[in-house]
């Protein structure tokens, strides 16, 4: 806890009506100026204390909130609210909230400094709307809460350390500069995976062999055991699979928004065409890729939460150049950077 | 960010997160704010108000005062609620307390006088003086007057203090002008109830609190529809809260709750009755207690007051009063047995040589032999009552001069004896109307009168011959005097502002040919002059005129014999001993002519006043500049309180009043109107076909949002053309939709053509 004068000039102003008051008790020797002299006197040490008191016994939470589902939307407003718990019987004219607040993915932060009022017994609640103008996870630190003592002479700060977040999804891109040739030439390729052997379907459930099923789906010890052919019913996603892969390039942060927003919106754009995807990208922190399989929307916008807690890099083709040693199997995948201030979406291929 | 709701913007934090300016958008409770600080307002005026009656124990309707000065407390706060009202509110709110004042003005002025007196017997009674010199209050209940007063000056108190507290907190401020005065009591040793103490402790307290949370008022500029956060900071760095009324609430309490404690606890372990005692006193108040006396009894002037006020006469200097301005305070204690019911004049200036352009009148005891002849006159009254002559008389009078040292003396003063009192003992031989005792002026060899008694300056010859002629042509002393006291009467109105001499001119010849107004000296020393150059000896006299009516109001001294004091005949038979004061506006001027028989005696040719002339204090003058009626405001007031006749005057009067306020405040709407409206049209002419649709426009719609609540909720101009237009079957209104988007939104002026259709369509619909 540390303790600092709010303003000099006050403690001087209020120390020369003491010493005005003294010299006129001191003068008239009247019951009111020694009234008023004892009141002086005591007055700022019970401030000063109720404000020690309040420090020593606040206590604050944050919570991040968005105005509707789990995560926020690139643009609209996210809530923070600032949760401060004052026990006592003793309010504050002003506290102030020493703030941090930033994009953690982007490594963008930034300082603010509230000043809000606490009530007796109840504390304060401060509601910060934030708008994102970049997709990531909005992070709002409380560093410091600095008390004021009702008289204004002194602060008490208290060191805190309370944190709430938001994730903000990317904005969508209404028209999608791509090219659907890559992109089904990519799909082609895939299917040419698949009829080499290379199966990424999933066995979506066991049922009796009906007229017309492949013999390759047919589960044969299952069938020995039940003396009844039953196969395994595919749900053949294979040859729809795509692998995409952004750049987490943060040489500029437009550049890296708009490879954020494109590659959210190619995947929702895929997701809802039924396609299953594969989203990868190179973690800088573990030095490996991350590759999260996506079906639905939601596992779009959890695989994008857990990237935003990844660290950015500066070098616009890193995620792809180690593809070809890490991933040697894989063919061909979109590559998703950005040149020019625009994204680019091509097929790259393992040679 | 500018300080104004309509252009806050989102503010950057960092690179890609803004604050929305929705956080801006909280309200905060401005009503009870304001409340807030009226309680502090008026915390603050009746605290120091109670503090100071209670210090002196004045009595007065404490629950009438507490409620008045609350609500008015709260008006006042109240009108920084819109702009709107604080600008209006103020006016209103002057015009209303200057009918009040206006109509109860005799008791705001004796309820004051009643507080000042009580105050000046306080300290007579702390400095151990005698003070004889008390206002004159008109209402003698007390409780009533102090009452009013104690409104008057509460809600005055209100308006002040709201200025300083509502906008700044200025507690020091407030300090001193709530302690300024309460130091008097305090001065005096006189404490005042805790209650009080507590009031004036706790508003100062939560003024102070407030001050330095910081966080109690939004800026001037900062629009009223309120915003809960602001940017603060040398570069707007921090964001705080505006206020919070909340959290004032809780620090006011908490603040209020340790005043209300610590006071009862302090005196409680040092009671006030016991808290001098022992105490020896300080020898630094001591030395400034005759200062502070002057001041109490005298005002700041009895430092400065180099002639005292004697009604507007400086021993014989003529033409430097403008204004005659009266304190009614007693110049001058005379005890007698009245005799007479004739005035009686009391000598104290005697001007014989009258100086032109000098302006003033050389006094006629710098002429040799001038005091034999006085004394030879009361020494012949003295013969004829020695010798028992039945209408002659001795009269032993005592004087007291309080202000100034000049010498007083009734006419025919033999001699006067100073003693080892206060007071001057004059032996009069007064001459009753009946008593023709002719003067001996071989007394003393004393000769009558001189040739200075006759001479006029050669540069007032042409005025006082202009004024001879206009008399006529009377014959006899007695006439001309006559003539000339029925000329002034008829020509020349008496004035107590008659203005200074302009420079360079003389002050009989100003008098008599241009101003032609003023008051006694004016007519003393022109009448002198025109019985001069009618060959009648004649001097001017400044001293005290005391009329018998006074006699009524003064004080009997007990103890005393009749016979001690008067011998021989009296007018009005044997009569107590009595004391009268004598004040400044007893002071006065006159002439005294010579008859060859009776030798000097006095004449006074002073036309009497007009009554609305009596206008002498602030609420006098108020009051005649508000009603043309002839009676005097003062007694007009006493006697509507009585159900007296002259209450429709005053309800005329407050009317008038009332009236007069409300007329300028229509004024000021109108005028700012056609400000405005002159603005806009110079505006629309400066501007293009564009800018002009889209003032118009707005114009109507302001208009149309002001009677239309839902009208308010249209945003845009298809909104709103929408609104208006439901009935439209042509679809003319999305063409005006196209030209007012294009010439509030494109950069491309819409032709004149346009600008004529649109604006007909807006007229039509809007």
């Amino acid at each position: 806890m540390r303790i600092r004068f709010e303003n000099i000039f006050r403690t001087v102003g209020y120390a020369l009506l003491l010493i005005i008051n003294i010299i006129l008790y001191w003068f008239l020797h009247s019951h009111f100026h020694f009234m008023v002299l004892i009141i002086m006197a005591v007055a700022p040490v019970l401030s000063v204390a109720m404000a020690w008191y309040i420090s020593s016994h606040i206590s604050a939470e944050i919570i991040g909130m968005t105005p509707k589902g789990e995560y926020a939307k690139q643009g609209e407003e996210c809530f923070f609210k600032v949760r401060l718990d004052n026990p006592t019987l003793w309010p504050s004219l002003d506290v102030k909230l020493k703030l941090q607040v930033g994009n953690a993915f982007f490594g963008n932060q930034g300082e603010l400094m509230v000043s809000t009022p606490l009530y007796s017994r109840k504390g304060y609640e401060l509601k910060l709307p934030l708008k994102a103008d970049l997709p990531g996870r909005i992070d709002v630190r409380l560093q410091e809460i600095r008390i004021k003592d009702l008289m204004g002479f002194v602060f008490f700060g208290k060191k805190v350390e309370e944190e709430g977040e938001v994730t903000v999804m990317p904005r969508l891109i209404d028209n999608l500069p791509y090219e659907k040739t890559a992109l089904e030439t990519g799909m082609l390729e895939s299917e040419e995976s698949t009829k080499r052997g290379n199966d990424f379907s999933d066995v979506q459930e066991i049922r009796e062999y009906i007229p017309g099923d492949k013999l390759m789906s047919i589960h044969w010890k299952l069938s020995a055991k039940r003396d009844i052919l039953m196969v395994k019913d595919r749900v053949s996603m294979s040859d729809k699979q795509l692998v995409v892969l952004p750049e987490l390039c943060n040489a500029n942060p437009y550049d890296l928004n708009i490879i954020l927003s494109t590659t959210y919106t190619l995947m929702k754009e895929l997701v809802e065409d039924k396609l299953t995807v594969r989203l990868m990208y190179w973690s800088k922190l573990r030095y490996e890729y991350e590759d999260i399989r996506i079906e639905y929307q939601s596992d779009l916008d959890d695989a994008f939460a857990k990237m935003f807690y990844e660290q950015c890099y500066y070098d616009m083709n890193l995620a792809a150049s180690h593809m070809a040693l890490v991933h040697p199997e894989m063919k061909s995948y979109l590559h998703i950077t950005s040149e020019g201030g625009r994204a680019r979406v091509s097929i790259r291929e393992n040679n | 960010m500018a300080k104004n709701t309509e252009t806050i913007e989102d503010r950057e934090l960092c690179p890609g997160i803004r604050l929305s300016k929705s956080f801006y958008d909280t309200k905060e409770n401005r009503l009870l704010t304001l409340l807030m600080k009226g309680f502090i307002v008026y915390l603050l005026s009746m605290g120091s108000i109670g503090f100071y009656l209670s210090a002196f124990y004045i009595e007065y309707n404490k629950p009438l005062c507490h409620i008045a000065i609350f609500v008015m407390a709260m008006l006042c706060a109240m009108l920084y609620y819109r702009l709107l009202t604080e600008n209006l509110g103020y006016l209103v709110l002057l015009g209303v307390f200057a009918g009040l004042v206006y109509m109860f003005r005799s008791y705001i002025n004796s309820g004051y006088y009643a507080m000042v007196n009580i105050t000046v017997d306080n300290a007579a009674q702390y400095f151990n003086v005698d003070i004889q010199r008390l206002y004159a209050e008109q209402i003698e209940n007390r409780y009533v007057t102090v009452t009013f007063a104690v409104l008057f000056i509460g809600i005055v108190l209100d308006v002040f203090l709201n200025v300083y507290i509502s906008r700044r907190m200025q507690y020091v401020t407030a300090i001193f002008v709530i302690m300024g005065l309460n130091m008097v009591p305090l001065y005096m040793v006189s404490e005042p109830n805790n209650l009080y103490v507590i009031m004036v402790l706790g508003g100062i307290a939560l003024a102070y609190v407030f001050r330095s949370g910081k966080h109690y008022s939004p800026q001037v500029s900062i629009k009223r529809d309120d915003i809960k956060f602001e940017e603060k900071g040398r570069k707007k760095k921090e964001l705080a809260y505006v206020y919070d009324v909340k959290a004032m609430v809780n620090a006011a309490i908490v603040a209020l709750a340790f005043i209300v404690v610590t006071v009862p606890v302090i005196t409680a372990f040092k009671p006030k009755d016991t808290f001098n005692v022992g105490y020896e006193g300080n020898k630094y108040k001591e030395l400034t207690m005759a200062g502070v006396s002057t001041v109490l009894m005298d005002g700041w002037a009895g430092f400065f007051r180099m002639n005292h006020d004697v009604g507007g006469l400086e021993g014989g200097v003529l033409g430097d009063v403008s204004t005659v301005r009266l304190d009614y305070q007693t110049d001058m204690v005379l005890m007698l047995t009245p005799y007479t019911y004739d005035r009686i004049y009391l000598r104290g200036f005697v001007g014989v040589r009258y100086n032109p352009y000098e302006n003033c009148w050389t006094a006629g005891s710098e002429r040799q032999g001038y005091n034999d002849t006085v004394r030879a006159e009361a020494q012949s009254l003295k013969d004829a009552y020695e010798d028992d002559y039945e209408y002659a008389s001795k009269a032993t009078m005592n004087i007291r001069v309080v202000e100034g040292s000049r010498l007083y003396q009734p006419y025919y003063t033999l001699s006067v004896d100073s003693g080892d009192g206060p007071y001057v003992v004059a032996e009069v031989y007064p001459r009753a109307t009946d008593n023709k005792t002719a003067v001996n002026y071989e007394y003393y060899n004393s000769v009558p009168y001189s040739e200075a008694d006759l001479h006029v300056p050669e540069e007032n010859m042409e005025a006082v011959e202009t004024i001879v002629k206009e008399l006529g042509n009377p014959i006899t002393d007695e006439d001309i005097i006559q003539a000339l006291a029925d000329y002034y009467q008829r020509e020349m109105p008496y004035t107590i502002s008659p203005g200074r001499t302009p420079r360079g001119e003389d002050f009989v010849n100003n008098f008599l040919l241009d101003k032609r107004k003023g008051y006694c000296s004016y007519y003393a020393s022109a009448a002198v002059l025109i019985f001069r150059y009618m060959g009648i000896p004649a001097r001017y006299v400044e001293g005290y005129a005391v009329d018998y009516e006074q006699m009524f109001d003064a004080e009997y001294v007990n103890g005393t014999y009749y016979a001690d004091y008067y011998q021989g005949y009296s007018e009005i038979g044997e009569t107590a001993l009595i004391s009268v004061d004598v004040t400044d506006a007893d002071a006065h001027a006159w002439v005294e002519v010579y008859d060859p028989e009776y030798g000097w005696y006095p004449v006074d040719v002073t036309p009497s006043a007009t009554e609305e002339e009596e206008v002498v204090d602030f609420w006098s003058m108020f009051a005649d500049i508000m009603d043309d009626s002839d009676a005097t405001s003062d007694v007009a007031v006493e006697n509507a309180f009585g159900g007296g006749q002259n209450v429709n005057k005053i309800i005329k009067g407050a009317a008038y009043t009332v009236a007069m306020v409300f007329a300028v405040a229509i004024g000021l709407f109108v005028l700012i109107k056609l400000i405005l409206w002159f603005a806009y049209l110079v505006r629309v002419a400066r501007s293009n076909p564009s800018d002009k649709l889209i003032i118009s426009y707005q114009r109507r719609c302001d208009k149309r949002r002001r009677r239309d609540k839902e009208f308010r909720n249209k945003l845009n101009y298809s909104q709103q053309i929408e609104y208006v237009i439901e009935a439209d079957t042509e679809k003319s209104h999305e063409k005006v939709i196209a030209i007012l988007e294009r010439a509030g939104f494109s950069q491309d002026i819409i032709s004149q053509e346009e600008y004529d259709y649109a604006l007909s369509w807006i007229k039509e619909h809007m």
